[in-house]
């Protein structure tokens, strides 16, 4: 098909959080629901209805703050999603994000026997996200949404996990995060990279056309599928202690140990990007979103002299780098939020505390998306020329991986690389779309 | 494809929810042709079975044998060389997207029967949509695949989705009984090898290169130095 057909997005239809960027800076909760009675579970969606926004009316009932739902394969049976409906959606989101452990290189600490409960249980049915602005009008929504099954005995809270921004929106590595996302074609929500074509509708929402000129796999009927997406959740908990020592240890001095850090991510703490300031940061330039996604890597950095083509942002969207593959393909819309505190400056020691990023991510296609991700560009580097350097900030590296940093006259190279992140569960969730969360309440 | 997905917002603004899902319906259903066009069926056969090729270090084997359509061997073959041609005038951005190392393709058993065997770099399965990304990719598969049984109505008026050829490969798919290569190294990691070897060879062919190497950190350098 050619690509000059333009797309309108039946944006009423969609729910808001599938599209729309979270708020900047913002505070939210995660709820996660068990329904032991499907009439209570339907009618609890039915009521959810009006308290969630769609992306064509992104304000909401209160400005910035919205409530996204999404059913995992679980909760769909649960509810009473008819079996031949079932069958339609695609086997990855059947399994469930905890059956592919193996697979997807969640083994060891981020196996499934060691997740936090109840996510990969079978339990988790109906998940809630609200996010907002601030604690205030975060209170309201949250309210909204309880007022909508606190009635009902037979479903179920069965976690709660509050997520906010830290100061600069950073996460607990030290990083600015969130900066970079794909613009999608037809939804009216500009992108970051002005060097970066829009990407498919259908590469995010099902019923559209995606980058093979595609239909993603739709779950049927119709009502069910269209103007739906999935999501991907990760509660991904973060070494940060360990991660400073490693850092420290292997540094000439503290302005090296930043300079590492940026490596590894490719970009500075401040968000500003290797490629276009590659000696030190530049603030105004990670403040900048006009500035701070304006680059690309075969024009700008073809070797990774600026930005080690191993770096964790450059594998998870290579853009125009040369590599196996073709980058567009595997776009995940990210929505990622932090918990926990920071672990405060210049310390060293672990102090047990919890802390990390509820990793959301949004797509049409698991496997070819999510999956391929993990699986080829992080538990991997066969892609760029690698085959045996994992992603160094957040890979299953296991202590004996390197990484390498192009560097002029000679290349530097990190090696013995410990796991920095763990992966305490996750879930495949459904995002229907407004029409259908009204199908299945009435189902 | 994409003007049957057009409906009229403006008349959906300030449309309840309620409201809102039943004038999408209405709009849906005047459109029911073209949204059964767009949902076309995406669902693999029921012996669908993702056959994974052996492998060589980081390089995978894929031999996927047809049956060529009576009278259809000597457009076959014509179709295979322009096919080579123009896979082989690839950029090197191409070549390493594409992961190809080898392609052969084979008429046999008195051209009635037809072998294609690749190798390339990583697996078959997860690339299959980075293989065929383009319309214009397809079609140059379409144009060989339209001389095989197997294809049916493939070819170039009827273009194969990339889902199509996935589904068509892995049904036509024999994997290896063995598969033997002296080295099973990436076409990037082949590339860094060449440049390095002639970078070497510049060194060498200095006048002063022996002196050059003769500093301890470049030992390993100069036992290599000598043939
Ligand atoms: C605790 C774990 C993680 C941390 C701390 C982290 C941190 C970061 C940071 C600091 C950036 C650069 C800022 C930006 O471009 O927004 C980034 C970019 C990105 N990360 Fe992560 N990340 C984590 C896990 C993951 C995982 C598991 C995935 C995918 C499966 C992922 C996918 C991405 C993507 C797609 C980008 C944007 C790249 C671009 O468009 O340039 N991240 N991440």
């Amino acid at each position: 098909m050619s690509t000059a057909e333009a797309i309108t997005l039946e944006l009423a239809d969609i729910q808001n959080g599938a599209l729309h960027p979270r708020p900047t800076p913002y505070v939210g909760v995660y709820i996660l629901l068990r329904v032991d009675d499907p009439r209570q579970g339907r009618q609890l969606l039915g009521r959810l209805l009006p308290v969630v926004a769609s992306a064509s009316d992104p304000a909401g009932r209160d400005k910035q703050a919205w409530v996204t739902v999404g059913i995992s394969f679980e909760g769909l049976r649960v509810l009473g999603v008819p079996e031949q409906s079932l069958r339609t959606f695609p086997k990855e989101f059947q399994e469930g994000m905890a059956a592919r452990a193996e697979s997807l290189g969640d083994v060891g600490e981020s196996a499934p026997e060691h997740w936090e409960a109840p996510l990969g249980t079978g339990d988790v049915h109906i998940a809630l996200s609200a996010l907002s602005p601030d604690t205030e009008r975060l209170a309201t929504v949250v309210e909204s949404a309880r007022e909508t099954y606190r009635d009902y005995a037979g479903v179920e809270v069965i976690w709660r996990q509050e997520v906010y921004a830290q100061e600069g929106e950073k996460t607990s590595f030290g990083f600015k995060d969130g900066l970079s996302n794909p613009a999608v074609e037809g939804s009216g929500i500009p992108g970051t990279n002005p060097h970066e074509a829009p990407v498919k509708a259908g590469e995010f929402l099902l019923g559209y056309p995606n980058e093979v000129g595609e239909i993603s796999p739709t779950p049927q009927p119709e009502v069910l599928g269209r103007n739906g997406t999935f999501l991907v959740v990760r509660k991904l908990h973060t070494r940060v202690a360990a991660y400073r020592q490693y850092l420290r240890d292997r540094a000439k001095d503290r302005a090296d140990e930043e300079l590492l850090a940026a490596k590894m991510v490719g970009r500075w703490t401040s968000g500003a990007p290797l490629v276009l300031s590659p000696d030190a940061d530049d603030p105004a330039l990670g403040g900048d979103i006009e500035r701070s996604n304006a680059f690309m890597y075969e024009a700008d950095d073809p070797r990774g002299i600026k930005c080690p083509v191993g770096a964790h942002a450059r594998r998870m969207n290579p853009r125009d780098a040369s590599i196996i593959g073709v980058p567009r393909l595997h776009r995940l819309m990210r929505r990622s939020t932090s918990y926990g505190p920071m672990l405060p400056d210049g310390v060293l020691e672990d102090d047990g505390v919890d802390r990390g990023i509820i990793f959301v991510a949004a797509m049409a296609r698991i496997d070819r998306q999510f999956e391929f991700v993990k699986t080829q560009w992080i538990n991997e580097g066969l892609f760029f020329g690698a085959p045996d350097e994992k992603d160094p900030l957040v890979g299953p590296n296991s202590g004996s991986e390197q990484f390498t940093i192009p560097h002029k006259p000679i290349r530097r190279r990190l090696t013995e690389l410990p796991t920095f992140v763990v992966n305490r569960g996750g879930e495949y969730l459904f995002v229907p779309s407004l029409s259908a969360l009204k199908w299945i309440s009435e189902l | 494809m994409s003007d049957d997905i057009n409906i009229d917002y403006a008349a959906l603004s300030n449309a309840g929810t309620d409201d809102l899902v039943e004038k999408i319906g209405q709009l849906r259903a005047t459109q029911q042709d073209a949204v059964d066009k767009r949902n076309r069926e995406y669902e693999f056969p029921e012996n669908y079975d993702a056959k994974m090729g052996l492998k060589v270090g980081h390089v995978t084997e894929l031999r996927l044998f047809f049956h060529v359509k009576p009278g259809h061997a000597e457009a076959l073959k014509e179709e295979l060389r322009k096919f080579k041609e123009s896979e082989e005038r690839n950029s090197k951005l191409a070549i390493v997207a594409t992961g190809i190392q080898t392609m052969t393709c084979t008429l046999f058993d008195n051209d009635t029967r037809y072998l294609h065997t690749t190798e390339f770099d990583t697996d078959w399965d997860p690339y299959i949509d980075d293989s065929v990304p383009t319309e214009k990719q397809r079609r140059i598969y379409a144009n060989w695949m339209q001389h095989l049984e197997e294809a049916g109505d493939f070819g170039p008026d009827n273009i194969p989705t990339a889902n199509d050829i996935k589904v068509l490969f892995n049904q036509n798919r024999v994997t290896a009984t063995a598969y033997l290569r002296s080295f099973g190294d990436t076409v990037v990691e082949q590339y860094k090898m060449k440049e390095l070897k002639k970078a070497f060879d510049e060194v060498l062919d200095h006048p002063d290169a022996a002196e050059a190497l003769s500093h301890p950190a470049l030992r390993p350098l100069l036992d290599l130095a000598s043939e």
